[in-house]
């Protein structure tokens, strides 16, 4: 990683005026940012406790960039004739596939992807991992400390048995979860070909989480996927483009499996709204629009704020701008430990606002 | 000017009379009304302490209504729910509040039922002042001064521009 001062006086500079301008509604792209909800039409949320709330999460998300082209295109689509289309659900399929395809070898390499020949609508990937929970309920699952903390808080409330890859060896009757490039840091995790060594000598199968595949950049996911161990790997839209409330996601499996998402889909149940609106979207933009039109961006925006760009376009890594006191908890979960991840996102969106306050430099 | 608004609730009438109050901020009296559960004036804020006093007007000894074994059966009273000054929910540190009587002070009483006045200190920017309050009550909130002054600082330059 590059070498950068963090000019943490700017961050929070950076960090209140947002929060405050969000309450006031006066962001340049209105909207939510996860844990960190907005004025209203109804509610200007400017009091202290609101603003600092907002400020103390302002970065905190995965989500997506809201990129206005997107979402005048996604506000000007009709999508209730997807409804009357029992065919959307598997044009959305393989459009997906296709759609990882055509950029591969730009942004990204993906050996043998072809492999996955079996495409399952997920309900955000949030379903394939229920699904993934569900089926391996007597399994130990395995993830790299800094790995999205709904899983741990998931296996926590549901008393399944987990642990940190950090913390013991990898085991018979374990089974991975990681997302490429990794979460926390927003590049391929250093420790994940040695596992996936581990895992193919051992037998235990790992799921690859390629949700920030679409914004990742430099070929930072350059891999193979032959591996025996790699069954399963998962897609979705939502750290992409502003449609994370839709729940867009895929599922590719080298066999088809037998559990309730593939149920669903084979009952052609699937919602025909999210894969018609990620159909429309496939159709419309690149994978790689967010990579093309932003790149610059979070260069500038990593000057400006002394922090370390990552391979994923709307991140950058540095230390937290907040100090947290002995009494303050992680935010969402207390397996949410992505402090040090900064989503650039709404720098991008609102750059004129931070301009005209001159806090762009 | 400043505004400042009450909520007040459990508002009784021992006889068809009301409950008035007055309002006087740094000893200049702002606003003479009956009890409402809403009641909101405008002030000239001084800089640092400020004192606010709510005086119970017309509360009289016949407005309280007792039996022989001098159990009191009706009673004209109210109560004090919340303060908000200049946008600020002063919340808890409202408790910090003085009741006073002819007869004593009554610490943390927000109800208003022998002839008296509630009086309160606070001190202007009062979102400065409850930070502050809180942390040296809490402990919990270090960082308040820091957060007060980029709070301060975003409102600006928002504000500017």
């Amino acid at each position: 990683m590059e070498k950068t001062e963090p000019k943490l006086d700017k961050i929070r500079s950076i960090a209140w005026t947002l929060s405050m301008a969000s309450g006031k509604r006066c962001l340049d792209v209105p909207g939510e940012y996860v844990w960190a909800y907005p004025g209203s039409v109804d509610k200007v949320n400017m009091d202290f406790d609101n603003v600092r709330q907002r400020y103390k999460s302002i970065f905190s998300s995965g989500n997506s960039i809201k990129d206005p082209e997107l979402i005048q295109f996604i506000q000007k689509i009709n999508l209730n004739k997807h409804l009357l289309d029992p065919w959307i659900v598997e044009k959305y399929e393989q459009g997906w596939m296709e759609w990882i395809k055509r950029s591969n070898g730009k942004n990204y390499a993906l050996k043998n992807l072809e492999l996955f020949s079996h495409a399952c609508y997920s309900q955000g990937t949030q379903e394939s991992f229920l699904n993934f929970y569900m089926m391996n309920r007597n399994k130990r699952f395995r993830v790299f400390k800094g790995e999205y903390w709904w899983h741990m808080d998931i296996w926590s409330k549901l008393d399944y048995r987990w642990s940190y890859i950090e913390d013991d060896d990898i085991r018979d009757g374990d089974i991975c979860i990681v997302s490429c490039p990794f979460a926390l840091y927003g590049r391929k995790h250093k420790m994940l070909d040695e596992l996936i060594e581990k895992c193919e000598r051992l037998g235990v199968e790992i799921l690859l989480d390629f949700i920030y595949l679409p914004n990742s950049m430099n070929k930072t996911v350059d891999m193979d996927l032959s591996a025996s161990c790699i069954k399963q790997i998962t897609f979705s839209l939502s750290k992409t483009f502003p449609v994370q409330c839709a729940k867009i996601a895929l599922r590719l499996t080298k066999h088809k499996l037998s559990d309730p998402m593939q149920m669903s889909n084979d009952e052609n149940i699937s919602n025909r709204l999210a894969a018609g609106l990620g159909f429309e979207i496939m159709n419309n933009f690149p994978l790689d629009h967010m990579t093309n039109k932003y790149r610059d961006q979070q260069s500038k925006w990593c000057d400006i704020m002394g922090l370390e760009k990552t391979n994923v376009v709307h991140f950058a890594y540095g230390p937290h701008y907040h100090k947290k006191t002995n009494t303050e908890t992680n935010f969402c979960s207390p397996y949410n430990v992505q402090d040090g991840r900064y989503n650039l996102g709404m720098l991008y969106e609102n750059h004129k606002l931070l301009e005209r306050v001159g806090l762009d430099e | 000017m400043k505004q400042i608004d009450f909520k007040f609730k459990n508002i009784n009438t021992s006889t068809e009379k009301k409950p008035t109050l007055a309002v006087v901020i740094n000893d200049v009296k702002l606003l003479e009304a009956e009890v409402k559960t809403s009641m909101s004036t405008q002030f000239t804020e001084r800089s640092g302490n400020n004192l606010l006093q709510v005086y119970f007007v017309n509360k009289q000894d016949s407005d309280t209504i007792t039996d022989d074994q001098q159990n009191i059966m009706k009673d004209m009273n109210f109560e004090l729910e919340s303060v908000v000054i200049d946008g600020v929910d002063i919340k808890e540190l409202v408790w910090g509040g003085t009741y006073v009587t002819a007869k004593e002070k009554i610490d943390s009483c927000l109800f208003f039922g022998p002839k008296g006045h509630f009086e309160l200190q606070f001190e202007m920017p009062v979102l400065r002042w409850t930070l502050e309050q809180n942390h040296l009550k809490n402990g919990n909130d270090p960082n308040w001064q820091e957060d007060y002054n980029n709070y301060t600082e975003a409102w600006k330059r928002l504000n500017q521009n």
